[in-house]
């Protein structure tokens, strides 16, 4: 026990979300870092400035969620990176060993502690992982798992700052074709990309465009000609929805109905004021208009949708059309749109 | 005369046990020992101390469905319990191909515990579900964005949905309990 409190109280540790850097603090960790961003959504960049600068603006928010960045964090090894089975602190773990290599540490300076599933609550709700946090883990087994902990390999280090590396690049293809081959050492893969590629507008064999999973369901499902707030559109959906929708969080739905209803002359979907003006998610009321009907039918072109930044790519880029290939119901390949 | 007065005394009884298991829909009451929600159908052991439905017979298709007359009393199960009933459904099929009689029973005895786990976790969530809304309809402070993309009745939901104790006591000020 003497030997576990020591160890937490010495070097960087690096948590990925609130409840796990305050849970750290009161271990006794005095070096925590948090980098609570969910980066499955929303744009990545190599640079740090530019990621930073960027992340903000898609928040639009300057609450420092995320420090990873930041010029005062003392990175003194060892770096200890607590990470469960969430799939959005699997992309932060990617990025932050990328840092951590971009600021000279070697990878045996860096312990990474990869945490099961936790067990309890109820698994149709979140079957993807998404709501899982550290904090989750008594103490215990947090100290128990410290104790154990031991640098990755070099290889496998190596293909976790890879792994960020194809998630920032503008073509998402490599990425995405490692993430169908597979990659020993990283089981998340295809749910991740499962997850990110459900965000990006979709070609049938027949060569017909349709929007992306997610805006499919936002706009045939859970929106109507009636009225509703963000907070009806997020709860009580089909199963399909509330998979994507237990990872993105309740925001991005707020979000993504203010880009629709920004998006186009008239816009596809329509926007009244609603009783809190300060609240996301009841600041506004939205209904389907008539070009959303007319969408229910089909895309004509990428421009029909709003574009959606998503890691180093842009959905529904018009200059950049990237579409998921779709045959029989199953996703077959990922590329640009070439009718 | 006394072969009349035994077929009068028959008709009588038959009468009298239909009047007894047929329930009006006005004398429902409140199910106030399910908890939240806790309304539906019971699958109580199926077929455990039944004698229908031995060995390659077809179990009933509903835990209490033994051909009797829908129950009015009895809401129609969430999706959510519907999904538990189904795989309750498929779990109690495959034992009534157990030739043991033993084996069978324990083999329906966890078809039904596995059941009362998935709607005990299904019960669960949707007052999650409630709660969260009722956060939301709060406003704020409920509603700040915590981190990214959540909200802290986001955030409450999480822990709520992962029966986890709650990452910010606020939660408790949030309509959640």
């Amino acid at each position: 026990m003497t030997t576990n409190a020591l160890s937490i109280r010495s070097g960087t540790h690096v948590a990925f979300d609130t409840p796990t850097a305050e849970r750290l603090v009161k271990l006794g960790a005095s070096n925590v870092v948090r980098a609570a961003d969910n980066l499955l959504l929303g744009p990545s960049r190599r640079d740090a400035q530019a990621h930073a600068r960027l992340r903000s603006a898609w928040w639009k928010s300057t609450e420092e969620w995320d420090r990873l960045y930041a010029p005062d964090v003392r990175w003194e090894p060892p770096v200890v990176v607590w990470v469960s089975a969430s799939l959005a602190e699997h992309v932060n773990l990617w990025r932050t060993c990328s840092l951590l290599r971009d600021v000279g540490l070697s990878h045996r300076d860096v312990l990474i502690l990869d945490l099961d599933r936790a067990p309890g609550g109820d698994p149709d709700h979140d079957p993807l992982g998404c709501s899982q946090t550290v904090a989750y883990r008594p103490d215990e087994v947090l100290l128990a798992r410290l104790a154990e902990a031991r640098p990755w390999p070099r290889a496998r280090y190596n293909h976790a700052v890879n792994l960020w590396l194809r998630y920032v690049d503008p073509d998402l293809s490599g990425f995405a074709r490692t993430c169908v081959r597979g990659l020993a050492g990283f089981p998340e893969l295809a749910t991740v990309w499962s997850l990110v590629s459900s965000f990006f507008p979709r070609r049938t064999r027949d060569g017909a465009l349709h929007l992306s999973r997610f805006d499919e369901l936002l706009m045939m499902n859970r929106l109507s000609t009636d009225w509703r707030t963000p907070v009806d559109v997020y709860v009580r959906g089909p199963d399909a929805w509330e998979q994507l929708v237990c990872c993105t969080g309740d925001i991005f739905v707020s979000m993504r109905l203010e880009q629709w209803a920004s998006h186009g002359t008239p816009p596809a979907v329509e926007r009244s004021p609603w009783r809190q003006p300060n609240n996301p998610m009841m600041a506004f009321v939205y209904r389907l208009g008539a070009r959303g009907l007319a969408l229910q039918a089909g895309v004509a072109t990428l421009a029909d949708a709003p574009p959606l930044p998503m890691a180093g790519a842009l959905a529904y880029d018009p200059l950049a059309p990237w579409v998921v290939i779709e045959e029989q119901g199953g996703r077959a390949g990922f590329r640009l749109n070439h009718p | 005369m006394r072969r009349f007065f035994c077929w009068i005394s028959a008709l009588a009884l038959v009468v009298l046990a239909t009047s007894c298991t047929t329930v009006d829909p006005s004398e429902c009451f409140p199910n106030t020992s399910g908890g939240f929600g806790g309304s539906t159908e019971l699958p109580i052991a199926a077929g455990v101390g039944a004698t229908t439905g031995g060995f390659g017979a077809p179990p009933p298709r509903r835990p209490l469905d033994y051909g009797d007359p829908p129950n009015p009393c009895i809401m129609p199960p969430t999706p959510c319990i519907g999904k538990c009933l189904d795989a309750y459904e498929g779990a109690a099929g495959q034992c009534g191909f157990i030739a043991s009689e033993v084996q069978r029973r324990a083999c329906q005895d966890a078809a039904h515990a596995n059941y009362k786990i998935c709607e005990a976790a299904c019960i669960a969530s949707g007052r999650c579900l409630d709660m969260f809304v009722a956060c939301q309809d709060k406003g704020l402070p409920c509603t700040r964005v915590i981190e990214g993309s959540l909200t802290l009745c986001g955030v409450c939901r999480r822990d709520c949905q992962n029966n986890q104790p709650y990452t910010f006591s606020e939660c408790y000020k949030c309509a959640f309990k």
